[in-house]
């Protein structure tokens, strides 16, 4: 099986590189005070990494008497974390290599998410799609970063859950976020004049202003969030992907934002889910190395694969319809040439059976 | 005071006027507990709240999820609407009763001892280092905004809000003290994290001293005072681009710091000399300070017979 972790004896040359043994670095990995464990977070610290994805069933374990067990487990955390580093520095997400491992466990410790039961009931999941939709549309025409629409729907979500807003308004709490995401993020703002032209002046600007301060003052002010994307970048960076997997990952992720099935899960899951979906969907044959490198990326994921397992299938079932639904603003942008035309694969449409039954 | 809605808090006493706006000591009137209140009042023009702002404080906010022992916590934020060109931005920090300036004045004769010395730098620099490696700089370090909780736990107060302020101050005539500004500060030149290590030498000379090292009464007059202790810098040294002239100062030698703050240690006095150096890119950083000698020599501790 092509996503198979690599047999033991993958790793052994690197067991028996005594230098890259020493690099080792069992430091603890908390600065100042120890955080109550999550089970999620704390597996990447576990030394069962070898656990992929497809093991969920079929639990490997390790024969006994391995020689030099211990000193290998202790090696994977550092080789992830080397890895991570130069992802880290790649994307250009870091300012200094020497704080870049404790930014990505910061940003694995302080994923914030919204539970789904907190969504208010008169906001149906139609309406949500058809909101998120409407944002993705503009975000694009706007020409915004990535990052600053999945902050958007990150601050709509949690808006939704502090906020009384009425059904007529919902389209401005939609649009503040996105202004909201855009003042933390962009460089180039957008008049409010502009903004309100986009919504046909269905509100005035000072209807826009006044939302701003409602939202910031029910956020706290609190407008940091750890994209999904940025996990996705990450891993597939560790995972050594290619362009065509992780364009195909990064719709998958984008439809993610229209599932409101979605929001209770954390970045790194989603980005997780998209990433192994797109990899089953695409089937790429892979050399030793690319399957060594993907096994470690998975490592991040051991103890939430069913979780990952669930949200491959909701994704799966939103790409086999996207192109049917009324809301394709995120399919007719993946089926760009210079996305690939990801969202046009075939592979899509009949995802749900490559996953078998859902736990 | 103009309030948010289902704003819980019951202003008590104000606690001071400060340089950048009115404080008040409040009781959150759900768990009783008191707080301070900061008001800053921020320009809004045609776009709403200033992207400084937002930033700021969103990142205030995201410091806040790593609650470091060394910072003091903010609780809420709010914005209210004054008029349509101003928004007042309300900060709800914990409340600690004593500074490190009325930590010092009570402090019985003769002064803290040098380990309580040694241990409030520690907390000191870990909350800088925390601050600087989130590239947040304090740019006003002070004993005023250095809280020393009842169990004496350092935390470090009014960071981050620099531009903030910066912006309110333009609204009110204010003095700042000169006291624990750095050189580049005085000189207009650029500045970053270094400065709040200067302001910390200035400090830790201030715990032995129990009165601040550099007392100046304007820009020059406390470049003056700094040159009599650290010696006029070398010509190559004076940053280039700015106003004043290396000229204006007596060619005076550096003296030893032990003229000043005759009771510190010998590793104190290195590290105190590593802080106040001239050159910001030359003095420690707060990371590197946490590993000196000083925090590792145990002469003057008590620990010494269990070692």
């Amino acid at each position: 099986m092509a996503n198979t972790c690599g047999p033991i004896d993958r790793w052994q040359p690197m067991e028996a590189g005594d230098s890259r043994m020493n690099a080792v670095n069992m430091e603890p990995e908390c600065r100042w005070v120890s955080l109550p464990p999550q089970p999620h977070i704390c597996c990447l610290f576990l030394p069962n990494w070898f656990l992929t994805e497809d093991c969920v069933e079929t639990c490997v374990f390790y024969p006994h008497g391995l020689q030099g067990l211990s000193s290998l487990q202790a090696l994977v955390p550092s080789l992830l974390r080397r890895e991570v580093e130069k992802a880290l520095e790649k994307l250009d997400l870091i300012w200094d290599r020497h704080y870049a491992w404790d930014m990505f466990l910061d940003m694995m410790r302080t994923q914030n998410f919204v539970p789904i039961t907190d969504l208010p009931g008169h906001f149906t999941d139609a309406n949500r799609a058809i909101l998120v939709d409407w944002i993705i549309q503009v975000h694009d025409l706007l020409q915004f970063q990535e990052e600053t629409l999945y902050l958007a729907i990150h601050l709509l979500n949690r808006s939704l859950r502090h906020l009384k807003v009425q059904t007529a308004n919902l389209q401005l709490l939609g649009m503040v976020c996105l202004f909201l995401a855009a003042k933390k993020e962009e460089s180039l703002l957008p008049e409010v004049s502009a903004l309100c032209s986009l919504m046909d002046h269905a509100y005035t600007k000072h209807q826009l202003l006044r939302m701003e301060r409602k939202v910031l003052s029910s956020l706290k002010f609190d407008l940091s969030c750890c994209p999904a994307l940025h996990f996705l970048l990450i891993f597939s960076s560790v995972a050594h992907c290619s362009a065509m997997v992780v364009w195909m990952a990064r719709y998958l992720l984008e439809l993610s934002l229209l599932e409101d099935r979605c929001v209770a899960f954390l970045p790194v899951q989603l980005a997780g889910a998209a990433l192994c979906l797109a990899r089953r969907v695409l089937q790429e044959s892979l050399t030793p190395a690319g399957e060594a490198a993907w096994c470690l990326a998975s490592s991040i994921h051991v103890g939430s694969e069913p979780t990952l397992l669930r949200i491959m299938h909701i994704l799966a079932s939103a790409a086999a319809k996207a192109h049917a639904r009324e809301t394709c603003a995120t399919f007719l942008k993946f089926s760009s040439p210079e996305t690939m035309h990801v969202s046009r694969h075939p592979g899509l449409r009949t995802a749900v059976g490559l996953l078998g039954e859902c736990s | 005071m103009a309030h948010c809605t289902s704003f819980p808090y019951e202003p008590v006493a104000e606690i001071g006027g400060g340089a950048y706006g009115t404080v008040y000591k409040a009781r959150d009137t759900e768990s009783g507990k008191f707080v301070a209140l900061k008001n800053v009042r921020v320009q809004t023009d045609q776009n709403g709240l200033p992207v400084s702002t937002v930033r700021e404080v969103a990142l205030l906010k995201r410091l806040e999820q790593f609650d470091h022992p060394n910072v003091v916590r903010l609780m809420d934020v709010c914005a209210t609407p004054r008029s349509d060109q101003e928004t007042k931005v309300t900060l709800v920090f914990e409340h600690v009763d004593q500074d490190l300036k009325t930590y010092l004045e009570k402090a019985p004769a003769p002064g803290l001892s040098s380990d309580r010395i040694k241990d409030l730098m520690r907390q000191l620099l870990c909350g800088l280092a925390f601050l600087h490696s989130n590239q947040v700089m304090h740019r006003d370090l002070k004993p005023e905004n250095i809280l020393v909780t009842s169990q004496g736990q350092v935390k470090l107060a009014d960071f981050g809000l620099a531009k903030i302020y910066s912006c309110h101050m333009a609204l009110t005539p204010v003095v700042v003290t000169l006291w624990y500004r750095p050189p580049e500060v005085l000189l207009q030149s650029t500045y970053a994290t270094p400065v709040d290590i200067w302001s910390t030498g200035c400090i830790f000379a201030e715990m032995f001293r129990r009165k601040p090292l550099f007392c100046g009464e304007s820009e020059m007059d406390q470049l003056g005072k700094i040159f009599e202790v650290i010696g006029l810098p070398q010509e190559e040294e004076w940053p280039t681009g700015v106003t004043v002239s290396r000229k204006n100062f007596p060619a005076v030698k550096a003296r030893p710091i032990t003229d000043f703050v005759p009771e510190i240690n010998e590793q104190g006095a290195k590290l105190l000399m590593q802080m106040l150096t001239f050159d910001p890119l030359k003095r420690i950083s707060a990371l590197n300070a946490l590993e000196h000698l000083y925090f590792q020599d145990e002469e003057t501790s008590n620990q010494d017979e269990t070692l």
